[in-house]
Order: structure tokens, then C-alpha cells, then sequence
């Protein structure tokens, strides 16, 4: 019992971590992506700003799915943020399965889904469509990719699997060792956090915004602080599958320096990622929705599965 | 007990009604109920099989009949579906008494007789009266395509018999078994009898090619004469069939091939053809051309026991989905399938008695049909067969398409896509069914009681043994 | 109690029960259908009753029964949807024209299930498969096509016929009826094995409507009365899978094809198997996403999720097994729970088609929440039973390394997102037709059977050990290795599962996110038409719900896809037409016609025998 709760306050510790830091690197990549428009951006703690002020304000609700939906998609996404192993901690070892932020995240994504269908607003219902239809295309790529390397390395858990990249530096890092799958990877990442090409069911010019398009109030609030922690999600089992987790940057004998150092280098690969992506975003058009799936079912699922076959077949990247 | 009665009762009973022309449908009467009677008793006090003389010369000079277990089978089967048809179609009977009373003592002479040259006779006299039948349907032209195709059967049959003649110096069917294995006729002397005498028979057995006749004469049947024509004569050659297969037909390799080629086309095609057809008694009737075939398949294949049964079947489904056929159709004018949506809304106890006799001839268990089917493909199968149980079962697929098809139109009204309902009941107005319904619903539930009996004990009923009394007592007496 | 409580007893009770229901309904429709409520209820609690008999064996008359472990599972499985769905029929009984008939062949086909579950022989299992057939056949044209019924007959006859060939086979190579016996015969013996594999696994694919045999499930599941649909789609799809089962486990498969050339970890054999399941998968999936019709959506479904259970039972081992049998478990559940759904809102609305429907989640709120766990169960997403199924046969796949299936189970997966949140979005969400203003709640009579289904989902996504503890005890009767837990947690091969932890971690997340919705200003409530409409005013409900051709964009990708249905329609058509030539050649009315193919015939049989 007294485990379980230790393990639920090292989970919850992760959450308001997992939150506070995206937020904050959404506000910093905010600048950086107004410096690279030529424009002088928000601060870096307009995020927050944004989040306080609309859970502030007295919104309107379309009925009870509306608000039921906003509570289950945060309830969702929140869990699947405790479930995540956070610079090596483990808040339920052994039980931290891949699959479960893949289907734990759907939990979230089905109560925002269901929310804005309730609204009434068939944008809502279209933008929804979209995401429905682009999870098809960037979902299956990657699974792919991760079954490969499930199968390489036996385990499916989340922080196992970034445990055996740390073994020797760099070279057993997925991103040496699968290239092929760490490149579908981030694609499908691009996917999954709907940035440009993939930003269809957001499209403000074409579907104001989609699913978001009725929000306002808490409602509003409470999604911006799921889309914050959605992509957290997101990156993490990014860096955690491909680019070796948290692996430190100082070596040495001070386990509180190599420690700390590791924390360090999970952020710095964190925000490397987020960066970049957000970079792409801004110099990419958007695709149409059966561009993204044209797309991806032609090139990034034919590299999953020749990477799956090479590690099943050759036994390459185990 | 002298089984020429059955086959003289009838004639003597054509003859009083002849003189007492208006009595005849009471003789009829008599003589089906009567014949019924006499071939029950015959059975239940059977001891052996014998070969009656008749006329007093000793086989294998005079004239015999051969009374044993298979032809008793035989008369059972024909005597009591001949009886039931005349019950359910008594109002058609009309002038047509004389020929009744004719074509059942013919029925009765082909499975009886022991005789070649006889058995030409009876089937001759058999065709006769079935020519003279079927100008009740009042289609004359398929009459007489009946009719050149009956004489040309009949000289084809008659050549083999008198090639038989020539070789053996007999026409007794057991006195020439018994010479055949003596003298070793080679197989390849056989072929040419054998095949005048398959073709010949072939017409009225209906198969493909050789039945050329029966569509034209039985789509649009009348529910007196097409369920005979598809039960009583179709079983009765059939019969002749299984005893000249089992004792004369002595196939070389290359003919046995030959003729089961031509028996299981009859069946895979005929079951094809019922399946594209759209009314009623075409349907009924491709479907019986298709279960002579497997009968004459299993026969070649020396299956006698499976074949009966799956005759037995045939006879008894048959029957009541022919006869109910016509008899609607009769009513109301049509047997189109789509145009007889929930007839049996209305009439329930028809339907019953309709959809058990379906299920049998598909051969779903617990019906009659599936204890034929699995001694079909259980005794194929201990033969070394292994294709043709396949076949049989893949044909039975089509042939379950068909008969739901049926079965589901029969019994819902109603558009396709729409739940069927009350309003859109069409009327229909089916006179003195009565009588009818019951008589199928009693041969509806000796079809289930005699499809689960088997199944009690169903090891017992596979093995040869239980049923081997029939197969023993082919052979000779 | 005076009388012992066996196999035998609940058979006989529910043949009484059932001429008994066609009796009371003819007096009085009402009575008639509640006496298919209470029989299958009792026959559940006697089966229950029955837990610690199991191994008995029971003769009725001829027949002879086993209660195994599985076929107890599978028996209580069945009995359990039967009994929920039978509520429905107090409320369909108006909508009959056959009320008896109906309730009479539902419970024979319950009769059926049971019976080919606990059969010892082959026999009785063939007559009471035989005896689900056709109970079913009768009922289905009860509802809106008579054709699909035709269908129906046509694909379960393939596969009940190709089993009786196979019954037959093995009779004659073992000498034996016995299942147990004979199937552990044929695992020594390749070539019967082979037989045995096939024309089971026919049988069981048919029932399953696993590709290519999947057409009936739409139409027979789509065209049924509403009331029956779940009992196929819940009940009586699932003995596919227990045709199954025999001939890859209690055989089992991975002994008899051990000679063969393994491919993936799996015989050759079973691999291809296991292909179809996952040729099925995307078929489903696809064809599930493009419907418009709510019943033929889930039975498309249907059709997806059979191929997960051919894949996992195929694959013989442990966990796929397992999930095997928790996926039959959950999906019995939660097909029957999403079909009931319809039921009740085609009750209330008259119609299936979901662009006609929308925004009934303002009349039928629970109804849609009945949906909602249904569909979330079906999805594969957690704290539901379905997600522990896949989570176990996805376990097995990567495990096997077989990418491309499990490519296919993946996309299937994900797909499913697509397919059942269509039905939630345009039936219960968005706008509300004004002619549908005045719909009322489900009866409480149906909402009953749908609250235990939801329940029991939700149940055994918590604690699915409650089921797998009974799926272990399966394993090992039939000499395989069991599943292994520790404590709620199951344990995988490449990881574990607690879905305890993770429903207590969801509701953590959940109260966090209600308290902060709670501590927030409330917010005002609008009507459902005061939307942003970029400054139009529309004031037509139906016009601002998006409900039509859902996921178009997407079909359009496969709209030329090759349609399955096309090539069943070649051959039949090809069957008439061969049947019309024959009926136009050889049954001219023209005899010298009929004479000439005399002479031919003749003349192929002289040369025929003479050579």
C-alpha cells in the first residue's frame, strides 16, 4: 500500500513537472518561432498566461457531453502522463508497457473527440474526422516501428527500453540502431502532434480550428492544459524509444552529477526535438487530409516494415 | 405370400373399371389402399428371399418375380407414395382412373419381376400410362416429345436385353448373374448391352443427357401427375437400376468411369439448372433429375444401402414438395417463387409440413435426409472415395441456396429491405388444403422420427452390418 | 432439490421452454416472450451451478455430453447475451409477424449453442451446429431481407458441410466419433490432421465470418430483427471460435503440424490461417468505416474482430490463446451491448441509418453511455475489457515477429477508432432533428440488460483475472501452458499489465480534472444551434449536423477497392448460366435435339468402356 503511494506521488510529481516544463518550452519555442518570422513573440510564460486566463472566464457549455468530455480527455491524458518514466524514475515499474500510452492516450482523445462532436458545431465533427483519419496514418507506421523494437530488444516497457540504449554511450542508441524506424519515428511524431504538413484538423483557415472551435472558459483552459501534456506524451516516447532516454552528458564517478547531468540531457533532447518540429511546422504548407494518408501509407509505412523485417529476418539493431 | 398381386389387383381393377366406368375411383381406391395393405403384410411376414414363378414354369424359363428385401423396399416405397398422391390429388383422378390403376401394377411389375424381357414390358406399359397421364397438363407437344423419347428408350433398352439374350440364352436377371460368373465374359463384351440398357433407362431415369423430355412434361404438372412421375416412376427405375448394376452390370474400369461420369455430371449440372430456375415444380424437378444421378452414382459404385436411402429421401421429400407445389400452384395460378410470397402465413400447417420435407432433402440432421447423406458419404468414403463425397457435399451447398430461397420467400411476406408485416399480406385462397397439409405433416414427422432414429445409434447404422440384410439379399436367393 | 441439475436437464429444459414459449405466445405475446427471458436466466444459473461438475460426462437419450472447461466458458458466454437480449423481445413482439415462430427459434438456437459446446461426439455437435443454422435461418428474414438470410444458409452450409466431411474423414480413419479421443488421434497421424484443420477451421472461419467468408455477417447481422442481431454478433458468431479452438488447441494444431515447415514461429498451416484473420482484419475495418448503416457498421465490425480471434487461437501459444479467449469474451459483451444500443434507438426512432439520426444523447443519455463503453471496448482502449484482449495478442504477435500481421492487427486497431466514434457522433452527437424532439428514454426493461453488459465491461476491464483465472484453467486442461498473473497483474512475455493500476491512475486523473472543472465558474448553458457558423444564420438542424459519407475523404482513397461480394456473385452466376444451358440443351422440347445428345452420349460411353 505505502508503495503504491509513494509510486501515485512520484507520478503525480511527474505530472506538475511534465506540465510546467512544456508549457514553459511552448512559450520559449513561441519566441523562437516569432524571432524566425521576424517578429519579437510572446514571453516565454504567455502559455501560462493563456491557460490562467481562460480557465478564469465564464464560457458556455452545449450540454453535458460537453463538459463530461473535457474531464475525461484531461482525466485521460493526466494518466497517461503518470504512467511515464521521467529521467529514469519509474513510478510503476514493470507495469510502464507501451501499449498503454498508446490506448491510454486514446482515453483522452476519445473524450475530446466526444466533446467537440457535442458541441453541435459540424466543424467540430470534421476536424475530428481528420484526427480520426490521420491517427490511421501515423499510428501504424510507428507501432510498426516499435514492434521491431520490442521484438529486438524483449521488453515492451517504456523505460526498459530506454535503459538498454544507455548501456554503451551513443552507438546503442535506437537512433544508430533502427535509423530507418527513427526516421518514420519522427515523421509520425509531426503526425501525432499535428504540426505542418500534418496540421489538418486543426486547419484554423479552413475549419476554424476544428475540434476547438466552440471552446471557450474552462473548457478552453482545461484542453490547453491537455494539448501541453498530449505533447509531452508524445515527445518523451519519442526521446525514450529513439534517442536514448535520459542518458547523462558528464560521465564521471559523482553519481549526483552523472544523475543530474542525465536530467539535463533528456531536457536539451526534449527541446531539441520540440524545437525542430516546430520549425518544420512553420516552413511547411499543410497536406489535405488524404494527402497525409496517401502519404503515409506510401513512404513511411513501407520504411516501418522494411526496418521490422530487418530486425526480425537479419537481426540487425538488437 | 405371392407378390403377383400387387401386380394383378390394378389390372384387374383397370378391367372392372372399364365395364363399371363409374365406380373406377373407388376401385382405384380400393386397389391403392389394398396393395398398400398387401405389401405391409408382405413385409412384416418376409422370411427369405424367393423367386416366384409365375405361370408354372420354373425359372429361369417362365417368367419370374423376385421377392426379397429390396424389392420389398421397393414396393413399400412405391405402393404407399403412389397411395398418398392419389389421397392428396383425389379431385384430379377424373377419367384418368384406368390409367392410375395400370401404371401402378406396371410400377409394381418393374421392381418386381426378375425378367428382363418382362421388366421391358412393365416399363413399357409403365410409359404408356404415363404418356396417357401427362395429357392432363394439357401441354400435347411435350406429350409427344415424351412419347418418341419413351419409344426410342424402349428400343434402345429392348436391344441390350436381346444382346444379353444372345450371349447368355436367358433373361433371367439371376440365371444371368450366375452365368456371367461361371462363362467369365470378359468386361469388354458387356459394354455394349450395358450401355443400350443404361441408356435406355437413363430417359426415364432422367439423366443427363437422356431425360430430354421431363422438363416440357413436368413444369407444368398438376399435383396428380408430377409428383408420381418424380416419385413413383423415378424410384422404380431407379430400383431396376440398383438390381442390374449388382448382379449383370459387370463394368470394366473405363465404363465405370464412364457411366459415374455421367451420373455425377447429372447431378453437379441438374443441381446447376434447379438453382437458375425461378419457379416452383422447376425448381422440385431439376433437383429430383440431380438426386437420380447421385442415386445412380452410388449404385455403380456398388453403395447399395446409401443409395436406397437417399432414394427413400428423394421419393418422400419429394413428394410432398411436389405435390404441395402443383397443388398451389394449382390454386393460384402460378408457381413462380417470387410471386408466392408468405403463402404460408395463411397456411401454417402446409408450410410445416413443406419446410420439414425441404430440410430433409437438404439434409440437415434430425431429418431423414442427413442419415442418407452421411451413409452416402460414410460408405464412399470406406470405399476409398474421396472426391465424390466432396462433390456431393459442394452440390448440396447449391442445392440449400435454392430450397431457402424457397423457404424463406414461402413463409415472409413483405418487399425486400422492408420487415414483413400484416398490410402487406397478398390473399391467397388454396381450396381443400385440409387434407393435403395433413398428409404432409404426418409424412413430415415420419421424416424427422425416421431422421433421429438412425442417429441413436449411429456407429451401428454407419457400419454395413446393420443394414446389410438389403445388400445380402441382392445378390441371389 | 429432487432432481440433479445436469447437461441433459438444461437441454431438455430449454426444448421445453421452447415449444413452451411458441405455445404461451400464441395465447398471449407478451407471456410468450418472457418465457425466453426466464429460460435462458435459469439455464445460466444452472450452467453456473455446473462449475464444479465439470469433467462429468451426461448421456439425453442418444447423445452424449462433456462439460469441459471451454465449453463451459463458451456455454456461459452464450447464455449470458442470450439472457440479456431476450428483455428485447417483450418489445419486438408487436413488430412479428411469426412472434411465435421467433420466440421458439430463439431459443432453439440457444438449445443449438449449448448443445455444440458440451457435445462429447461429433455427431451431436454437427446436429446442434446444424440446429443454430437453421433456427437462425428462420429468423432472419423475419427481419428486413429475405435474401440476406439466403446468404446466410449459403456460407453456413459451406462450412457445417465442409465440417461433416471432415467428421466423416476422421470417422473413417479413427473409427471414433469421440471429439477429445479422435482429435488426439489425428495430431499423430499429418495428413488427417490437415483434413481435420481445414474443414474445422472452415466451419469455425464461416461462423466466425473471417475473409472470405465474411459476406453474411453485414447482411445477416444488418437485415436481422433488431432484437437477434446481437444474439448473432454476441452469441452465436462466437462458436466460430470454439470450432476454432478444437481443431489449433485441443488437437492440437502446433503437435500435429510440428513436421511441418515453421514460418514465424507457427506451422505453415496456421500461418495461413492466421493470414486471413488478418486479411479479415483490414477488410472489416474498411468496409466497417464506409457504412452508413449502424447495424451493418458493427457487424463489418464484427468481422474485424473475428480476425483477432482466428489470429490469437492460431497462434497456439499462451498469451494469444488467452486473448484469444478474452477477446471472444469482451467483444461477445460489447457487440451485444452496442447492437442493444441500436435496438433501442431504432425502437425509439424507427431507423438504423445514422445520417438520419443525431444529438439523441439528449433523449437517451444512458443508451449512449451503454454505447460509449461498448464502443470503447471494442476499441481496444482501456480500463475496458477489449484493451486487455489486444494488449495480450499484440504481446503474441511481436513476440512471433510477425510484422505483417501484426501491421494488419495494428491498422485494425486504430481503425476501429474510426469506425465506432461514427455511430457515437452521428447518432447521439451533434444536432437534434426536430422531428426526433420528442424521443423518449429506453424502456426500462431494456436498459436493464444494457446496464449489465456496460457493467460487466467495465467489470472485466478492472479485473479481467476474474476471466483469465477460468482462461488459465482452460489452457491447462487442454495440455497447454497456462497464463500467468501476480496478483491484478498479468504477466506477458515482453511486459506486464496491471489494469487495476491503470483504472485507479485514470480515476486520480479524472479527479484532478473534475476539480479543477469544478473549482472554474460555471458555465452557461446555450442551445445546441448557437454555434459559430462563420456569421451565417442557419436554422436547420439537420443542415449544421455532419453526419453524411463521414469519412470521405478517406474512402475515396479505396473506393475501387476489389469487392469481395462481386466474386460470390461470379460464381453463382456462373452456376445459372451453366444451368440455363443445360436447361436450353439438354431439356429441349425439341426431341431430335434430345436424340442427337443420345447419340453422343452413347457413343462416349461405348468408346468410354471400351478402353
Amino acid at each position: 500500500m505505502i508503495t503504491i503511494i509513494i509510486s501515485i506521488l512520484i507520478a503525480l510529481g511527474i505530472l506538475v513537472f511534465a506540465f510546467l516544463w512544456q508549457t514553459t518550452l511552448s512559450g520559449i519555442t513561441r519566441k523562437i518561432v516569432g524571432r524566425y518570422q521576424k517578429r519579437y513573440g510572446p514571453r516565454f510564460y504567455q502559455n501560462f498566461r493563456d491557460i490562467f486566463k481562460a480557465l478564469s472566464k465564464r464560457g458556455i457549455t452545449h450540454g453535458w457531453v460537453y463538459s463530461f468530455g473535457v474531464i475525461m480527455a484531461v482525466g485521460g491524458i493526466m494518466a497517461t502522463v503518470m504512467f511515464l518514466p521521467l529521467f529514469g524514475i519509474v513510478p510503476f515499474p514493470g507495469v510502464d508497457n507501451f501499449f498503454i500510452y498508446v490506448y491510454l492516450f486514446a482515453v483522452g482523445m476519445l473524450g475530446m473527440a466526444m466533446s467537440a462532436v457535442g458541441s453541435g458545431n459540424p466543424l467540430a465533427g470534421i476536424g475530428v474526422m481528420r484526427a480520426l483519419t490521420q491517427m490511421v496514418g501515423y499510428e501504424v507506421p510507428f507501432m510498426i516501428v516499435v514492434l521491431a523494437m520490442i521484438y529486438g530488444h524483449g521488453t515492451s516497457s517504456l523505460s526498459e527500453l530506454a535503459a538498454i540504449q544507455q548501456t554503451s554511450g551513443f552507438l546503442s542508441w535506437n537512433l544508430v540502431k533502427m535509423p530507418i524506424g527513427t526516421i518514420v519515428g519522427f515523421i509520425c511524431l509531426l503526425g501525432m502532434l499535428g504540426k505542418k504538413p500534418f496540421e489538418t484538423f486543426i486547419a484554423p483557415a479552413e475549419i476554424a480550428s476544428g475540434p476547438m472551435v466552440e471552446y471557450g472558459g474552462k473548457q478552453l483552459g482545461m484542453l490547453m492544459i491537455m494539448h501541453e501534456l498530449a505533447t509531452f506524451i508524445e515527445i518523451s516516447l519519442f526521446v525514450n524509444l529513439f534517442l536514448g532516454g535520459a542518458t547523462p552528458i558528464v560521465f564521471g564517478e559523482t553519481t549526483v552529477l552523472v544523475g543530474l547531468s542525465s536530467v539535463v540531457g533528456f531536457l536539451l533532447k526534449y527541446s531539441i526535438v520540440y524545437i525542430v518540429s516546430a520549425l518544420i511546422s512553420n516552413a511547411l504548407g499543410r497536406f489535405k487530409i488524404d494527402q497525409v494518408i496517401k502519404y503515409f501509407y506510401k513512404v513511411p509505412i513501407v520504411l516501418a516494415i522494411i526496418q521490422a523485417l530487418i530486425v526480425v529476418f537479419l537481426g540487425w539493431g538488437v | 405370400m405371392n407378390p403377383a398381386l400387387l401386380i394383378a389387383a390394378p389390372l384387374l381393377a383397370a378391367f372392372i373399371a372399364v365395364i363399371f366406368k363409374k365406380i373406377d375411383k373407388v376401385v382405384l381406391g380400393v386397389v391403392a389402399v389394398g396393395n398398400i395393405a398387401y405389401s405391409i403384410v408382405m413385409a412384416v411376414l418376409f422370411t427369405g428371399a424367393t423367386q416366384i414363378a409365375i405361370g408354372g414354369f420354373a425359372p429361369p424359363f417362365g417368367i419370374s418375380l423376385v421377392l426379397d428385401s429390396y424389392s420389398l423396399i421397393g414396393i413399400l416405397l412405391v405402393n404407399v407414395a403412389f397411395g398418398l398422391i392419389l389421397l392428396m390429388g383425389t379431385k384430379l383422378v377424373g377419367r384418368y382412373g384406368i390409367v392410375l390403376a395400370v401404371s401402378l401394377a406396371a410400377l409394381n411389375g418393374i421392381v418386381l419381376t426378375g425378367d428382363l424381357f418382362n421388366l421391358f414390358v412393365f416399363i413399357e406399359v409403365a410409359a404408356i400410362s404415363a404418356y396417357i397421364m401427362t395429357t392432363m397438363n394439357k401441354q400435347l407437344k411435350h406429350t409427344f416429345n415424351y412419347l418418341i423419347l419413351g419409344t426410342l428408350a424402349s428400343g434402345l433398352l429392348l436391344f441390350g436385353i436381346a444382346v444379353l439374350y444372345n450371349m447368355f440364352g436367358s433373361l433371367n436377371i439371376i440365371d444371368i448373374a450366375s452365368k456371367l460368373a461361371i462363362s467369365g465374359v470378359s468386361a469388354g463384351a458387356m459394354v455394349l448391352p450395358i450401355v443400350f440398357i443404361f441408356a435406355g433407362l437413363s430417359v426415364e431415369a432422367k439423366l443427363i443427357p437422356f431425360g430430354g423430355w421431363v422438363r416440357g412434361v413436368l413444369k407444368k404438372s398438376n399435383s396428380l401427375v408430377g409428383p408420381l412421375l418424380v416419385t413413383g416412376y423415378a424410384a422404380a427405375i431407379l430400383l431396376v437400376f440398383g438390381r442390374l448394376t449388382s448382379t449383370i452390370f459387370i463394368m470394366s474400369d473405363g465404363l465405370k468411369i464412364a457411366l459415374t461420369v455421367v451420373a455425377v455430371a447429372t447431378l453437379v449440372l441438374a443441381e446447376f439448372t434447379a438453382f437458375s430456375k425461378k419457379n416452383l415444380r422447376e425448381v422440385l424437378l431439376f433437383s429430383s433429375i440431380a438426386q437420380s444421378g447421385l442415386v445412380v452414382a452410388l449404385f455403380l459404385n456398388g453403395l447399395t444401402v446409401a443409395a436406397i436411402l437417399v432414394l427413400v429421401n428423394n421419393v418422400v421429400s419429394k413428394l410432398v414438395l411436389f405435390a404441395l407445389s402443383a397443388k398451389i400452384a394449382d390454386d393460384t395460378g402460378t408457381d413462380k417463387i417470387s410471386e408466392l410470397k408468405g403463402v404460408f402465413t395463411k397456411y401454417r400447417v402446409l408450410g410445416v409440413g413443406f419446410t420439414i420435407a425441404a430440410m430433409s432433402l437438404i439434409g440437415l440432421p434430425m431429418f431423414f435426409g442427413f442419415v442418407a447423406k452421411a451413409q452416402a458419404v460414410m460408405s464412399l468414403f470406406e470405399s476409398g472415395n474421396l472426391w465424390l463425397p466432396a462433390v456431393i457435399l459442394l452440390v448440396s451447398v447449391i442445392e440449400g441456396i435454392y430450397i431457402i430461397r424457397i423457404l424463406t420467400t414461402l413463409w415472409n411476406s413483405g418487399k425486400e429491405g422492408q420487415v414483413p408485416s400484416k398490410d402487406a399480406q397478398k390473399e391467397y385462397k388454396l381450396n381443400g388444403f385440409v387434407k393435403v397439409s395433413i398428409v404432409a405433416l404426418v409424412i413430415g414427422v415420419l421424416i424427422v422420427a425416421a431422421g433421429i432414429l438412425p442417429i441413436t445409434n449411429i456407429k451401428e447404422f454407419l457400419s454395413s452390418d446393420f443394414l446389410s440384410f438389403i445388400t445380402r439379399s441382392m445378390g441371389g436367393v | 432439490m429432487g432432481i440433479s441439475i445436469g447437461v441433459g436437464t438444461i437441454i431438455v429444459g430449454l426444448l421445453i421452454s421452447a415449444v413452451l414459449a411458441y405455445v404461451l405466445t400464441k395465447i398471449n405475446k407478451t407471456t410468450g416472450a418472457w418465457v425466453t427471458v426466464l429460460a435462458p436466466f435459469l439455464a445460466l444459473a444452472a450452467v453456473f451451478l455446473l462449475r464444479d461438475s465439470i469433467g462429468t460426462t451426461y448421456s439425453l437419450f442418444f447423445l452424449e455430453f462433456e462439460l469441459t472447461e471451454y465449453g463451459w466458458f463458451f456455454s456461459m458466454i452464450m447464455l449470458l447475451v442470450f439472457a440479456c437480449v431476450s428483455f428485447f423481445n417483450v418489445y419486438w413482439m408487436k413488430k412479428m409477424v411469426h412472434p411465435a415462430a421467433y420466440n421458439m427459434l430463439y431459443l432453439l438456437a440457444l438449445t443449438g449453442t449449448l448443445g455444440a459446446f458440451m457435445a462429447k461426439d461429433f455427431i451431436g455437435l454437427f446436429i446442434f451446429w446444424e440446429m443454430i443454422v437453421w433456427s437462425s435461418m428462420f429468423i432472419i428474414p423475419f427481419g428486413k431481407s429475405r435474401k440476406a438470410s439466403v446468404v446466410y444458409y449459403a456460407f453456413s452450409a459451406l462450412g457445417s458441410l465442409a465440417m461433416l466431411y471432415g467428421i466423416f474423414y476422421l470417422y473413417n480413419a479413427f473409427g471414433s466419433f469421440n471429439i477429445q479421443e479422435v482429435l488426439k488421434l489425428a495430431a499423430t497421424d499429418t495428413t488427417a490432421a490437415l483434413v481435420a484443420f481445414i474443414t474445422i477451421g472452415i466451419a469455425g472461419m464461416v461462423k466466425l465470418g473471417v475473409f472470405p467468408f465474411h459476406l453474411w455477417l453485414p447482411r445477416a447481422h444488418g437485415n436481422a430483427p433488431d432484437t437477434f442481431s446481437p444474439i448473432l454478433s454476441g452469441g452465436l458468431v462466437k462458436a466460430g471460435g470454439f470450432a476454432v479452438f478444437l481443431i489449433a488447441v485441443v488437437m492440437p494444431s502446433y503437435e500435429a503440424f510440428a513436421t511441418q515447415l515453421q514460418f514465424m514461429g507457427v506451422s505453415i498451416t496456421s500461418y495461413i490461417f492466421i493470414l486471413f484473420g488478418a486479411v479479415s482484419i483490414v477488410v472489416g475495418t474498411l468496409m466497417a468505416i464506409k457504412q452508413d448503416d449502424f447495424k451493418k457498421l458493427i457487424a463489418y465490425s464484427s468481422v474485424a474482430n473475428a480476425g483477432y480471434i482466428i489470429i490469437g487461437l492460431a497462434m497456439t501459444d499462451a498469451l494469444s490463446v488467452g486473448g484469444a479467449f478474452m477477446h471472444i469474451f469482451a467483444h461477445a459483451l460489447a457487440s451485444a451491448a452496442a447492437f442493444l444500443a441500436v435496438a433501442a434507438v431504432s425502437h425509439r426512432t424507427g431507423t438504423t441509418k445514422m445520417s438520419e439520426l443525431g444529438g439523441l444523447i439528449h433523449r437517451m443519455p444512458l443508451t449512449y453511455l451503454v454505447y460509449l463503453i461498448a464502443i470503447i471496448s471494442m476499441a481496444g482502449i482501456p480500463p475496458m475489457a477489449g484493451f486487455i484482449s489486444k494488449w495480450m495478442l499484440f504481446q503474441s504477435m511481436i513476440d512471433n515477429g510477425m510484422v505483417f500481421v501484426a501491421t494488419a492487427a495494428f491498422f485494425g486497431s486504430i481503425g476501429s477508432f474510426l469506425y465506432v466514434f461514427r455511430p457515437l457522433s452521428a447518432v447521439f452527437l451533434g444536432q437534434l432533428s426536430p422531428k426526433h424532439y420528442k424521443v423518449k428514454k429506453a424502456p426500462v426493461l431494456m436498459m436493464i440488460p444494457m446496464i449489465i453488459l456496460s457493467g460487466l465491461t467495465v467489470l472485466f476491464g478492472i479485473f479481467p483475472n476474474i476471466v483469465l483465472r477460468i482462461v488459465s484453467r482452460i489452457q491447462t486442461s487442454v495440455g497447454m501452458e497456462g497464463l500467468q498473473f501476480d496478483g491484478t497483474k498479468i504477466i506477458g512475455s515482453n511486459g506486464s499489465l496491471d489494469p487495476t493500476l491503470i483504472v485507479v491512475i485514470f480515476g486520480i486523473g479524472f479527479m484532478i480534472a473534475l476539480v479543477i472543472f469544478l473549482l472554474h465558474p460555471k458555465s452557461r448553458k446555450v442551445e445546441l444551434m448557437d454555434t459559430y457558423t462563420a456569421s451565417e444564420f442557419i436554422y436547420t438542424p439537420e443542415l449544421l449536423h455532419y453526419s453524411h459519407s463521414f469519412y470521405a475523404p478517406f474512402e475515396r482513397l479505396y473506393k475501387n477497392a476489389p469487392d469481395t461480394s462481386k466474386w460470390y456473385k461470379a460464381i453463382l452466376k456462373k452456376v445459372s448460366e451453366i444451368g440455363g444451358f443445360v436447361s436450353y440443351a439438354f431439356f429441349s422440347s425439341k426431341p431430335r435435339i434430345v436424340v442427337f445428345w443420345i447419340v453422343i452420349a452413347m457413343v462416349a460411353l461405348l468408346w468410354g468402356g471400351s478402353v
